[in-house]
């Protein structure tokens, strides 16, 4: 039962997962390639940046170092966009969605409970994230290659690194689910999770920037998010892979929590 | 307001599951409010298996609310049912693999062809699709499941979503105005398959607003009116209950007073010289026995309908 509304929703969405992973990979196929050009010259341009921006930029690690860079493509508004149209399209489709097209009365009249249909919601979503995902990393280690940009993380860090940007998107997934499950229109869903994306991006960027907006860094997963770590060789530290792998776990049971006590007027 | 849940489990309504004799729904005083207090309240009911079940009432009576807790979709505040034997909210897979349903608005995944849809409605009750029962079905209501849906007009997206609910439960379908949207001529088809699927031992219970349709396919009706049932009963013995209304054409006037001596349970309604209108209510023996005295020219007596013990609670 799980499987066939999990194939029945690939079926409809493979298209999108398609064009999405194509996308990406293009486009930050297209930034790699341009990242040696931009290593010899990430001197001179960090110097006539404003100083607040060159504040965000090297908080953390230069952009001029090649895990850098891939840590800021990768939240690259682009980037993020494209990722985030599978993990808020998606979930917000799969349930209030459904309530507002009134397809879902016919789905859950069969003998599937509320817990395996959103299970099958899940794992499209952690499948077209992944693929999604992999198309970017996969684009930028290619290029990388290509240019013969050795990072000192090697595979492993490769994985790491997108392991952890799986893993945000999913918590910005499992949110976008868990407003799906309390919601009757989609509009409900994917505007609140698109408006909380946002403002979990702008604490991060401008908590290194902004003293005020510091203590609210813990609270955006961006603030977890280190790919740079692991492509350097380092160790992330286990409360960020916590936060990072925490938000998807608890946000998802949380929706099936509320989707499974809800009165449906379908 | 805070509802304390109060579902109790119903003491064995049916002892078994296949080929029993028990009811195929019962309600025991099941309460279901919305936030603005609509609903049903205290709802008892019990339909028999192996009938056509009219359940009967306007918009907003609680006909929908009443399904979709049957359904699982909806959860009791207070009260028990049973559905099959089974306990739908506790049990609800189990159920819903037993039962066919319409809902009152079809809204199909409008991407799939009719024949995706039904297949993929086959696997998700982990079934093979019956190919001559759908071809049967198919043929009887004129579908055609080859296109997109998104192509069909609203009564052929209404066919798919009949065969939808028949085609794969032979034990109870629910159906909510499942003639909306449908022509006279595949209303009949659609009134011959709910037959057969009654004479092959299935139950099926529909709401309607087609009080024609509930009084011509349905064994019993309940009336529900305000979230409460107010009446249940076989069909035969709630028309019989009702007033049938006699017109009355005389070759020569005669005394008012000679019939309503003669028939005490008769009311005049219109008494104009040599054309009267009259009710009668049970018995019209005697009423036929005084018609063979009089100089009866043209008489006509019209059957009571289930439309006037309808109207009678919504009047």
């Amino acid at each position: 039962m799980t499987a066939a509304v999990f194939l029945r929703a690939l079926k409809d969405r493979w298209p999108t997962m398609l064009a999405l992973a194509v996308g990406l990979a293009l486009f930050l196929g297209m930034m790699a390639w341009w990242y040696p050009e931009y290593r010899a010259q990430a001197e001179i341009s960090m110097k006539l940046l404003p100083s607040f921006i060159k504040k965000m930029m090297g908080a953390r690690v230069s952009m001029a170092r090649p895990e850098g860079y891939v840590s800021w493509i990768l939240i690259h508004p682009l980037c993020l966009a494209m990722l985030a149209t599978w993990a808020i399209g998606v979930p917000s489709a799969a349930i209030a969605g459904a309530i507002e097209r009134g397809t879902l009365a016919f789905t859950l009249s069969g003998p599937i409970t509320r817990a395996r249909f959103i299970l099958a919601q899940v794992g499209l979503l952690v499948l077209g994230q992944a693929v999604t995902v992999a198309a970017c990393v996969g684009a930028v280690a290619a290029m990388f290659a290509w240019h013969a940009v050795v990072l000192p993380g090697g595979l492993a860090g490769w994985l790491l690194a997108s392991l952890q940007a799986l893993l945000l998107m999913l918590g910005i997934g499992g949110v976008t689910l868990l407003l799906s499950a309390a919601a009757s229109e989609s509009a409900n869903a994917f505007r609140p999770a698109i408006a909380l994306m946002m403002m979990a991006l702008f604490v991060s960027l401008f908590g290194d920037v902004f003293r005020a907006l510091e203590p609210l860094k813990p609270l955006s997963p961006f603030s977890w998010f280190r790919p740079y770590e692991p492509l350097a060789g380092k160790e992330t530290a286990w409360t960020a892979w916590a936060c990072l792998a925490g938000l998807p776990l608890v946000t998802m049971l949380g929706a099936w929590q509320v989707f499974a006590r809800r009165n449906l007027s379908i | 307001m805070v509802i304390m849940v109060t579902r109790r489990t119903l003491p064995n309504a049916c002892a078994t599951v296949t080929g029993m004799s028990g009811p195929a729904i019962t309600l025991a005083r099941l309460t279901h409010l919305h936030p603005g207090g609509k609903g049903v309240r205290e709802l008892s009911l019990e339909v028999p298996m192996g009938s056509i079940f009219g359940f009967l009432g306007p918009n907003g009576a609680g006909k929908s609310t009443t399904i979709r807790l049957l359904l699982d979709f909806l959860r009791p505040q207070s009260g028990a049912a049973s559905v099959l034997g089974l306990d739908p909210w506790r049990d609800g897979p189990a159920v819903r693999q037993r039962i066919g349903y319409l809902p009152g608005e079809v809204h199909l995944p409008e991407n799939l062809t009719g024949m995706e849809f039904l297949r993929y409605a086959a696997r998700l009750r982990g079934v093979a699709l019956p190919e001559e029962r759908l071809r049967a079905m198919v043929e009887a209501l004129d579908a055609n499941p080859v296109p997109r849906l998104k192509t069909l007009s609203k009564g052929n997206k209404q066919k798919i979503a009949i065969i939808h609910a028949l085609l794969l439960t032979r034990e109870l379908v629910i159906l909510d105005e499942p003639t909306e949207g449908l022509d006279p001529l595949v209303q009949q088809a659609f009134h011959r398959l709910l037959a057969q699927y009654r004479d092959e031992g299935g139950t099926i219970f529909m709401s309607s607003h087609v009080l024609s349709e509930v009084e011509r396919l349905c064994d019993h009706v309940a009336i529900i009116r305000d979230g409460r049932i107010v009446e249940v009963a076989r069909t035969e013995s709630l028309k019989a209950n009702k007033a049938r209304r006699v017109s009355l054409v005389l070759d020569a006037g005669v005394d008012r007073e000679t019939v309503s001596s003669a028939l005490p349970d008769v009311r005049i309604v219109a008494w104009e010289g040599t054309s009267s209108i009259l009710e009668i209510t049970g018995d019209i023996r005697p009423l036929l026995g005084l018609l063979a005295r009089l100089p009866v020219r043209d008489v006509a007596i019209e059957p009571a309908s289930l439309e006037d013990s309808f109207l009678e609670y919504y009047a």
